[in-house]
Order: C-alpha cells, then structure tokens, then sequence
C-alpha cells in the first residue's frame, strides 16, 4: 500500500522526484544570478575618442559608424564580375598566384 | 589553439564561449546518464529469463517512460534556451571591424578609424618559419583589444565564405551582398586561430583567421603605426 502524506503526494514523489526537479531547473536560475554578478560587474574597458585622441589617432564617433553605414559601402562592392580562378593549390609550382604568395612570404621575412 | 589529438571544444577566450562550454558539458552528462542507463536495462535483459508469455499491456510503465523523456528534454531544453538569449544580448561595441572574404584571403577594415585596412593571407607552408603554425599562419593578423566589446561586421566579395574563431564562439557567413554581424568580448590576451567555413574553391581551407588580443594601449599603438603606414 502507498503512503500518501496530507498533500496528496506519495512518498517517493515528496522525498524523491520534487526535490531533485526543482534543484534541476530552481538551480539553472538561481546560478543564473551568480552568473549575472559576473556579466554586472565585468573588468570592461572602452576605447574611447578621447583615449584615441591622446595617442594622435583620429577616432570617429560612435554614431557615425552604424550597420547602415556599412552596409552602404558594401553594397557597392561589384560582386557579380569576379573572375573564376583555378586557383593552384599550394604545393603545385610555377603559377601566377603561387608566385604572389611567394613574394608576400619574402616581403614578411623581409620585414621581421 | 588546437592539437594533435584533441577531442573537446578549445579553451575559450570570451564569457560567451565559456557558457558554450557549460552547456556542452551539461548536455553532454544527461546523454551519458541515458546512455548508460539504457545500456544496462538492455544488458540486463539479455541475460535474464523472464518470461511471460500473456503480457498484453502496462499502463504506469507507459506513464513513466513517456513523462520522463518530456522531463530530460526541459532539463536541457531551459539552460539552452537561456544561452540562446544571452548569445543575443543587446550591447555597446566599442570597436567595429569589418571583414570582407574573398578568393581566398580575408581583408579587414577597422571602421571606427581612418584608413585603417588590409588584406590577409595564408603564409605558405614551404615559407613558413620553424615556430609558424602550418596553414594557421597569416602575414597580418587582425589585432583587437581585450575586455573591450567588439563587433564584427562580415560580408563576401564573390562567393560565400564564413568567418570563425572557436575560442570565442563565433561564427557568421560572409554572403556577397548582405552584412552579418557577430559580437564578442575577449578576456585574455593572445592568439586565436580560425579558418574559412563554408566551401568557396579550391583554396577554401587555405584561408585562416588569427586574431591577436592585446592590451587597448598596445591597440591604440598599433592603429597608430598602421594608419601611418
């Protein structure tokens, strides 16, 4: 015979199922607020114009640099003449793109 | 950064990533549980001898393992819908890039400076110096700076590529004609490696992406000497 407690729930249900559900998904949210004291509280740094200024950089202002406005200058990007190359993988020799990023390798080397 | 014989997802260098990384491992212990469970009721079954030949029908079994199904998929399903909002959180960049892929190199434009911009290639491997990371390396990396919020702006020239880093838990298209925008938050210094993700010729797993993560003193620096440059 099943005992049933003044609620109405078996035993295996109050002492079993019920905690272990709501640790499950009542611990999700309350960690969520220890997670939240990270995010709140965060060692976040801004580059700003001023800090820009200082070091003779010209910085533009947040406003002026939005998805619009860059979406504007992409979208007069010629994307539909662009030349199919074969390209050459990069252990074949002796073509023109190979010989590019040979030169590119040389200008590094060159420069470190 | 990758090794030889690695398994799991890479050290993460954003709070985002590391939620990822939570999950996956969260996600990952509920499938070994029923996993292992279904193993052993399986095993067990095999080697008993039990019979009942008039089994027609039981109805709490039914009950059980129709609702316990429905409760493992809320106890997933809650922490990835949590993450999926966060990942989308509304904030303030301070930074702008702009990445543009094309055949078969990545450029780059620092839009919140002025002529700021240049192109990235792969260095090949027979140029590569004895400490360089084969098909990794690049001759400019994109440097950005730590605990500052950067937005990334990513579209294609020609055909579609898609900009990654692992370590930060990114990942966009790069679509001739259209603007994807991800955004990340890097918590250490260094350098993160990601390579092209979506198939655009021959080359498309020779073109990489390496983000180098510094101080925003040692950025603002940097943009110095590129714009004079």
């Amino acid at each position: 015979m099943k005992y049933v407690n003044s609620c109405g729930l078996s035993e295996s249900v109050r002492c079993d199922l019920a905690p272990l559900s709501s640790c499950c998904v009542g611990g999700s949210f309350g960690l969520r607020e220890f997670a939240q004291i990270r995010y709140d509280f965060r060692n976040r740094k801004n580059v700003s114009k001023e800090d820009a200024e200082k070091m003779g950089i010209k910085m533009k202002d947040q406003d002026e640099v939005t998805l619009e406005s860059e979406y504007q200058k992409i979208e007069k990007i010629d994307t539909t003449n662009w030349e199919n190359v074969r390209g050459p993988r990069p252990w074949e020799e002796g073509n023109q793109l190979y010989k590019e990023a040979e030169e590119r390798a040389k200008k590094i080397a060159g420069r470190d | 950064m990758p090794t030889w014989g690695h398994l799991g997802l890479q050290d993460s260098a954003s709070p985002l990533m590391e939620q990822l990384i939570f999950f996956h491992d969260h996600a990952m212990v509920v499938l070994i549980l029923i996993t292992t469970l279904v193993g052993y009721m399986m095993s067990t079954l095999f080697f008993n001898t039990f019979t009942n030949r008039f089994l027609l029908e039981g109805q709490t079994i039914e009950i059980v393992w129709t609702v316990l199904p429905a409760l493992i998929l809320i106890f997933i399903a809650l922490p990835s819908l949590r993450l999926l909002y966060l990942l989308d959180e509304v904030n303030n960049p301070s930074v702008t890039l702009k990445t543009i892929g094309h055949q078969w190199y990545w450029s780059y434009e620092y839009s919140d400076f002025l002529q700021v911009e240049f192109d990235s290639y792969m260095i090949p491997s027979n140029e590569l110096p004895e400490d360089g990371f084969r098909l990794l390396d690049v001759d400019n990396r994109t440097v950005l700076p730590m605990n500052t919020q950067i937005r990334v702006l990513i579209s294609a020239a020609d055909v579609i590529h898609s900009w990654t880093v692992p370590a930060l838990g990114v990942k966009a298209d790069a679509i001739p004609g259209r603007l994807n925008q991800v955004s990340f938050l890097m918590n250490r210094p260094g350098l993160f490696y990601g390579q092209c993700s979506e198939i655009c010729g021959a080359n498309h797993s020779f073109m990489p992406i390496v983000i180098e993560s510094v101080s925003v003193n040692s950025f603002l620096n940097w943009i110095s000497s590129s714009s004079e440059a």
